[in-house]
This record gives C-alpha cells, structure tokens and sequence, in this order.
C-alpha cells in the first residue's frame, strides 16, 4: 500500500486496520481525507493518515500574531503565524487573563506575541502564554510608543520617557519574532 | 495595497535596511524584482500578455470591437481600460465593482498609453465620425506583490503590441463586416512606467508588497521612446520634495532602457 | 443542422465519441491563497484560488455548526469571443450557485464552525464545457488547502451531437448539437453532485450518457490526484 494519499484515495479496510487521523470511512472502506503521509503500526493495526496542511490551529499549536485590542481581561491577537508559517487566513485568538501581575494586560495593541493554543470553543481560539518561551516578542512604550528595552522578567522601561510598564516577556524577547 | 498591516518588528527592520542602502531581499535600491512576459497566453483575445513581476502577477486582454467614435475626437478609434483586483489576488480582496485603488490603477495606465501616443489612434477609424474601432484593454490582478502600476502597464503595452485584429469595413448599407484580413495595431512608441517610493529618506524602485505598505509616497512615471514624461501619478497621502522627484525621475530614467528592452524581447521571442 | 462527425466517426476536432479534450491541472500555485489550481480542458484555461476557512467579515450568513462555503464563478473580459462585461452576468450567478452545490457534498464542513470557506474561480479563456472543468480544478484547490474531504468532485459534459452520445464537448458541440448533460461525481460513493441538462433524451440515451460521464471523470480523476501528488510529493515521485 501507499504511504501517501490524496483526498478520496482508498487506504484499507477497516476490518484490516484501526483507522485514524484525517480519514473518512464509508461502506467499511478507510479513505484519506487530505493529501497527507500514512503510516502503519502493526503493534496496533492502525492506520493513520496525517494531513500535510493545517488549514486551521488545533491546541498546543504555536501562534505568533500582533495584538488588535485589549479589552480586560481580554487580550484579541490577530495571527500571522501558525507553526512558523505565515497563515494565509484571517483568524483571531483570545488571551484570558485571569489576575496577571498588578491586574495589567499581557501586552499593549500592536505588540507581537508568541502564544499556544489551549482550546477552541465555538470557532473561538483561546491561547495561553504561560511557558518561559511564550509572551511579548516585540512591543514598544504604552505612553509615548517610544523604543522599550526590558528591565527584568516581566518589566520594560522606555528609551524616551523613562515610563515603566509591564509585559509579560518571551525568553527571547525582540529576537524571536521570524 | 491596502489590508497589510506590517508589524512594527518587520518594519524597523525594512526601514533600517534601506537607510543604510540595502533591501531585505537583497536588490539594490533600482533593481526590478525577476519580470516575466509572455504575450499572447488568451488566444480568444485580439491581444494579451501575462506579467509576473516578483510576486505580482497581471493578465492584460484586448478586445477589438467597433463603433462610435467620441464626438470630440470624430476621427479617431477609442481606447478603454479597465482594471479588477481579482479576489483570488489576496486575502483582502474582495468580489466587487472596482474600487478606488482598482479605478486609479487602470487610469495611471491608461494615461502612460494615451499620452505616450503608443497606438497611433489616427489610424483606427473605419468610416470618419460614424465607424471606428475600439480597443477595451482589461487588466485582471491575478496576485497583489506591490507595484502594480508597473505590471500593468507592462502587461498592458505587450498586450497592445501582440494584437491582431479583423480589419473592418462598412458595407452600403451601413453594416460593417470584415475584410477578411487582419492587421496588428499602428503602434508607435513603447512607453515604460517606472514607480519610485520614498521609505523614510531612501528611494527605491519597484516596491514590493511590505515595502510598498510603508512608503512615505509613491512616484509612478511613464517615459516615452524618447526619453520625455509622457504622465505622472503621484500616490500616497503623503509629500515629496522637489529634490526627491528628481532623484526618482533620475533613477527612472536610467531603468527605463532595461525595462523595455525586456518587453521588446519577450515579443520577439514570441514571434 | 451542421455536420459535427465525419464519415469515419470522428469529431471536428479529430476526437472520438468517447475521447476527452486534451488537458492539464496544476496544483497551489497562487501564493496568498490558501489552496489553488489552474486547468486547461480543450480551450478553457481556468484559475481557481481557495481562501478559508477564515473568520467570517460579518456574523450574516454564518453557522453555528459548520463552515459555510461561498463560490463565485466569474469570466474574464477578454475571456469570450466577444467582449464580456466585467459585472457578474446571471449565467455566472447560476454557475455559482450549481458549482457551489456540487462541491459541498464533499467537504466535511463541520469541522469549522462559524468560519466560512471562498471559492473564486477565474475563467481567463472559456471553451465549452467551463463549469465541469471549473469543478475539476476546484476540488484540487480544496484539497490543496488542506480542507478535508470524502472525495474529490471530477465533472465532465457528455452531449449529443448528429444523433451520437459524445464525451466533453467543445464550444461547438455544445452550440449546435441537441443535447449538453454537465455531471459531477464523487467517484468513491458514486454519488452525482451536479447535474443539469438541456435538450431532449430518451431514457436509454440517458443511461448510456451516464456511464459515458462516469468513464470521462474516472480519467480527470487520475489528473487531479496527480496533479496534488506533483505538488506535495514531487521530490518521492520523480
């Protein structure tokens, strides 16, 4: 058999193996959904088809896109990236937060965030950013949106009007962003 | 075009790069992204060519039809351009009548043709006052990657170039019928256009779709065979100044023979 | 009534009654969109770009349990004989509506409530036969956008033209011969998505034209797949 398939390609059938991932099975016959790579285990006799394209973020996904609105305790991020790919569609994810440091937003609109996704609920994307890689890539002073450099974890203080803010920073800040 | 928003990371690091007289791909400050012609693509249309200009990609058709003439031009054949952004050409496209930017583009065009006096217009008149000959040039975005203007007006000048038409005739009884031969188009001169933008103090030609979302003003121009300004849209809601138009006049005139010696030879090649 | 087949059997264009028009697909060639696909069939030369599933601009004309799919047929100005007006004609809008209704059956919507899936399919030059090969490149746009599917949709034409069923009629067949039968089918389940006839049939000519449709889209199938394998597999297959 293939180890690869495009949509409608007839895979097996399911008194052969446990089917599983982007599969559609109809009178007993197991066909691949998408165009993606099959693999077998004959541990378990499954089948499994993964798809090649991701045409939308499932959780634990990766997303780096820019804030659009901050409306606490709601963040609204605009995604540019999926997996470090430039997402072709429009789609925005929701940052909930719950009693951050000082009752402050996680950042400020315009800022890139690095975050992964933790659940989807009615076409709703919520991410979380609580791993030290997660956070603020880039952001710039609230007040006069003057260049911002980090002093500490979780605090930026502006080149320009010496205004301290706080952001909650990926490790990497400023040189993540691709 | 309008709907990219770049974020500030990406623009800083744009800017930086071209004050310091560089661009993140890496062209020089007048250098064209890799353009690609090929004429003739539509055989059902009189004329047409297909434009890749980096990630832009335009398809210009030509229609022959005859008709009226203008009352104020009684003695000469019509040109017509229309433009349409695709809404495959991006995501922020959308299905619609033409909109602003759609309508600015096919008239920056179509002024570049008229005013350069590519298709000599005298010639295209069947019966004078009563019967000539239309060309409706349709330009179909097919991918938005910045500068438009100039791949159209590429995909434009080929298209007019690779076409043939029905030579037409009026009958006695007024019906208008062809000859049975067929003729290309009076054409005259080879008008290029060349677009400039001002991103902080650096000027560049050809922008791509980022650089393109941040310019502090666009120059587009159209050089005739001779090397005069046969027309001029200035974009952006922005100012330059005089120093700068003519530093972009300046690097679009030394361009200007590249550029046009590419579309001579995309035709040729294409016989 | 004009002279479409000659004395030896075969078509204008040198075809047999049961033989396809000359054709190509391409897969992902747009690079914004999230899927696309160009064909040529005969003279049609058709771009099909897939955007989606995105949020929707509006809350109108979303559901709460799956994607909705729009599809918007559309012919280039320069595309026809004569001039096309740029505004959408009635003919594209039903052309619209048909493709659209032919392609839903198999998608598995579901999975992308709220969201909405555009399909816009470009007619850069329009032969006979248009909307079956705008089907066929379609499919291999949404499977090119990794919108999962039951199958691919592969649509062709069958007609009848001097008194013979023919497969895939050219723009002239389908002018001046008496029957066009468009049909589009997901080959796995057998199941028929599009189907629109114009002219008279009997019964048994019915049947026939059916099996002759099943035979033509079995081919263009095999091009679609190949065309995705070219895509993501090029590197394995060559």
């Amino acid at each position: 058999m293939n180890n690869r398939a495009v949509p409608g390609e007839g895979l097996a059938v399911i008194e052969e193996y446990d089917a599983r991932g982007d599969v559609y099975v109809l009178d007993g016959e197991i066909y691949s959904t998408k165009v993606a790579n099959i693999r077998i285990n004959r541990k378990d006799r499954s089948l499994t088809s993964i798809g090649l394209k991701k045409p939308f973020p499932k959780p634990d996904d990766e997303i780096v896109g820019t804030i659009d609105q901050v409306q606490k305790p709601f963040v609204y991020i605009r995604i540019n990236q999926l997996d470090g790919r430039n997402v072709g569609v429009k789609q925005t994810a929701v940052l909930y937060m719950k009693g951050s440091v000082r009752d402050a937003p996680a950042g400020r609109e315009g800022d890139i965030i690095r975050a992964k996704v933790k659940l989807i609920r009615n076409a709703m994307l919520f991410v979380r950013i609580d791993e030290p890689e997660l956070g603020v890539i880039f952001t710039s002073c609230s007040k006069c949106g003057g260049e911002v450099v980090p002093t500490g974890r979780s605090f930026v203080k502006c080149t320009r009007c010496g205004h301290r803010d706080y952001r909650k920073l990926a490790m990497d800040y400023k040189s993540g962003a691709k | 075009m309008k709907g990219l928003v770049l974020d500030n990371l990406r623009r800083d690091q744009l800017t930086d790069a071209i004050s310091k007289g560089r661009r993140l791909d890496g062209r020089g400050m007048s250098e064209y992204r890799k353009l690609e012609i090929r004429p003739g693509i539509i055989p059902k249309a009189e004329g047409s060519a297909r434009v890749k200009l980096g990630d832009t990609e335009v398809m210009a058709g030509v229609k022959i039809e005859h008709g009226k003439p203008f009352p104020d031009t009684p003695d000469q054949g019509v040109l017509i351009i229309n433009a349409e952004v695709l809404p495959l050409a991006s995501e922020y496209a959308e299905p619609g009548p033409p909109d602003e930017d759609a309508i600015e583009l096919a008239r920056v065009v179509d002024r570049g043709i008229r005013e350069s006096k590519m298709v000599d217009v005298n010639k295209l008149v069947i019966v004078p006052g009563k019967e000539v000959y239309l060309m409706y040039v349709d330009i179909s975005v097919i991918s938005t990657g910045g500068n438009l203007f100039d791949a159209s007006s590429y995909a434009v000048v080929a298209a007019l170039m690779n076409t043939k038409f029905k030579i037409l005739k009026q009958e006695e009884n007024g019906s208008v019928i062809p000859t049975g031969e067929t003729s290309e188009l009076p054409i005259v001169d080879l008008p290029v256009s060349i677009t400039a933008v001002k991103i902080k103090k650096g000027i560049i030609l050809d922008p791509d779709v980022e650089e393109e979302s941040i310019n502090d003003g666009r120059l587009t121009v159209a050089y005739d065979q001779e090397g005069n300004l046969c027309a001029i849209q200035k974009g952006q809601a922005s100012g330059l100044k005089v120093e700068e138009i003519m530093e972009m006049v300046k690097m679009g005139k030394e361009k200007v023979p590249e550029i046009r010696e590419m579309i001579r030879g995309a035709l040729e090649k294409n016989g | 009534m004009m002279n479409l087949i000659d004395e030896g059997g075969k078509r204008l264009d040198g075809r047999s009654f049961d033989q396809l028009r000359p054709f190509s697909m391409q897969a992902g060639l747009l690079k914004s969109a999230s899927g696309s696909a160009y064909i040529e069939q005969g003279g049609n030369k058709i771009l099909v770009g897939v955007y989606g599933p995105r949020d929707s601009r509006s809350r109108y004309g979303t559901n709460q349990d799956k994607a909705v799919l729009r599809c918007r047929y559309h012919m280039l100005p320069f595309s026809t004989e004569e001039r096309k007006s740029p505004q959408p004609s009635r003919r594209e809008i039903e052309i619209s509506k048909v493709i659209r209704d032919a392609l839903e059956p198999a998608l598995l919507l579901e999975e992308f409530p709220r969201s909405v899936i555009d399909i816009y399919i470009e007619v850069l030059q329009s032969d006979g036969g248009s909307r079956g090969a705008s089907i066929t490149a379609a499919s291999i746009a949404l499977a090119d956008a990794g919108i999962p599917m039951k199958d691919l949709v592969s649509a062709v034409a069958v007609g009848k033209v001097n008194g013979h069923l023919v497969l895939d009629l050219s723009d002239t067949e389908d002018k001046e011969g008496e029957v066009d039968l468009p049909i589009a089918v997901m080959l796995n389940s057998g199941l028929i998505t599009l189907m629109q006839m114009d002219g008279k049939l009997s019964e048994d000519e019915f049947r026939q034209a059916i099996d002759l449709a099943m035979a033509g889209a079995k081919e263009l199938r095999e091009a679609q797949r190949k065309a995705l394998v070219q895509k993501y597999f090029k590197e394995v297959d060559s």
